[in-house]
């Protein structure tokens, strides 16, 4: 048979492809080069997962010992598939998943930590972050639009993400660490009490002091909402011109 | 409410004319549909039958399609909810479901007519049953295979697809 199909056909027929069947997808994909660009393009994988709605279970990761009987802390991410998708594993501790990403540390030693895509193994690490404990922390990995919620998170693995890193370091203060990829470097933010009891933060961007408070809208989602704001160098200047 | 029912003929590219009910191929054909509409003002005053012109599909292939049709938009063939057939579970046995399995069981060629016709007569719920077979087709075949299925000549160098295959040890 020799009829042949229009680019757009194609396409249409590889978005119908089962979600759940990840070899059909990368098969065709190696059939020649037109139809790897149109899976490849990121317009498809959009449509695809919009087609799609309910993404299926291709496997999922758990933390297993390595074999050291004497290394408490000696666990890893290994991949247990629910399908033929196989992705390597990682020599590090899973510690959180959202969005596509995967938050892996080489925990309890200090946070060293990674994000690791497992479709396409791609790992990048993120600058290493001093905490006076290396015990009383946690972190977790959001897409960078994870606020907004303008992202439905079909296809932003390769996208900003925000990581967060609560610790609580000393009986004074608990500290929220933020790292976005965007920036590339960590931020950080002071948890304390607000004047109505509630949590709240406060955290310093340039010059000017964030005083946030936590809120429950009607639907029950707690979110941060900035109360306060001061701008230090205002502040800063008044007091100084204030006579004693 | 008219008794007569308006008919419209659908000339194929190699000539053959069909007759279809106006109401149903519009129903069914946003393309025709629009044809249709275009010729209106014109058709009001006169009792002529409108041929239309179909120059991008066969007869044999349009005879399938008009049978679709026929069995998915004729509101008095049709049983039960129309729409409702593609939203069944397994095991549910709609009266077109099992029409529709027949319906692409049909050879490659044949098929992939449809998705043609059904892409250029903008008949959507044709060209989603008929792209989805096409890609059930795809399923549990070689990558060979598949390009024999679909005359694509592979344009990969030895290199490339060893570092594919190598890459996603998994899939193969």
């Amino acid at each position: 048979m020799e009829k042949v199909l229009g680019e757009d056909l194609v396409e249409d027929i590889l978005l119908r492809l089962p979600p759940d069947d990840p070899v059909s997808l990368l098969r065709a994909a190696t059939v020649c080069r037109r139809w790897c660009r149109i899976i490849s393009a990121p317009d498809f994988r959009r449509r695809f997962g919009q087609r799609h709605r309910t993404a299926p279970m291709l496997g999922f990761l758990a933390n297993l010992r390595d074999g050291d009987e004497d290394d408490r802390f000696d666990y890893a991410a290994r991949f247990v598939p629910a399908t033929p998708f196989l992705p390597r594993g990682s020599e590090h501790r899973d510690l959180d998943s959202r969005h596509g990403r995967v938050l892996l540390t080489s925990m309890p030693w200090g946070p060293k930590l990674e994000i690791w895509d497992p479709v396409t193994d791609e790992l990048r690490e993120i600058p290493d972050l001093t905490l006076s404990s290396p015990f009383t922390w946690n972190a977790g990995v959001v897409c960078a639009d994870y606020a907004a919620c303008e992202c439905d998170h079909l296809d932003c693995r390769r996208g900003p993400f925000f990581l967060v890193v609560f610790l609580d370091a000393d009986d004074a203060q608990m500290r929220v660490h933020l790292y976005s990829s965007e920036d590339g470097a960590w931020d950080f933010a002071v948890l304390m009490t607000t004047g109505d009891g509630g949590l709240g933060f406060a955290r310093v961007e340039k010059s000017r002091l964030w005083i946030c408070s936590m809120e429950t809208d009607p639907m029950g989602d707690d979110f941060w909402v900035p109360v306060r704001s001061i701008e230090l160098e205002t502040l800063l200047s008044k007091l100084m011109h204030t006579p004693l | 409410m008219a008794s007569e029912k308006k008919v419209v003929f659908l000339r194929s590219s190699d000539g053959e004319a069909f007759e279809v009910s106006e109401e149903v191929i519009s129903a069914a054909s946003v393309t025709i549909k629009g044809m249709i509409d275009e010729e209106s003002p014109s058709r009001a005053d006169t009792a002529a039958t409108t041929t239309l012109a179909i120059p991008n599909v066969t007869a044999a292939t349009l005879s399938r399609v008009l049978h679709y049709v026929n069995k998915h938009f004729d509101a008095a063939a049709v049983v039960g909810r129309p729409d409702d057939y593609i939203f069944c579970a397994p095991g549910d046995e709609h009266p077109l479901a099992r029409f529709d399995d027949d319906f692409v069981d049909v050879d490659n060629d044949t098929l992939i007519d449809l998705v043609h016709a059904a892409e250029y007569l903008h008949i959507k719920k044709l060209f989603d049953l008929t792209c989805k077979a096409v890609a059930d087709k795809l399923k549990g075949r070689t990558i060979d295979q598949i390009r024999e299925t679909f005359g694509i000549v592979n344009d990969y160098t030895v290199e490339e697809e060893v570092e594919v295959y190598r890459e996603n040890s998994w899939a193969f």
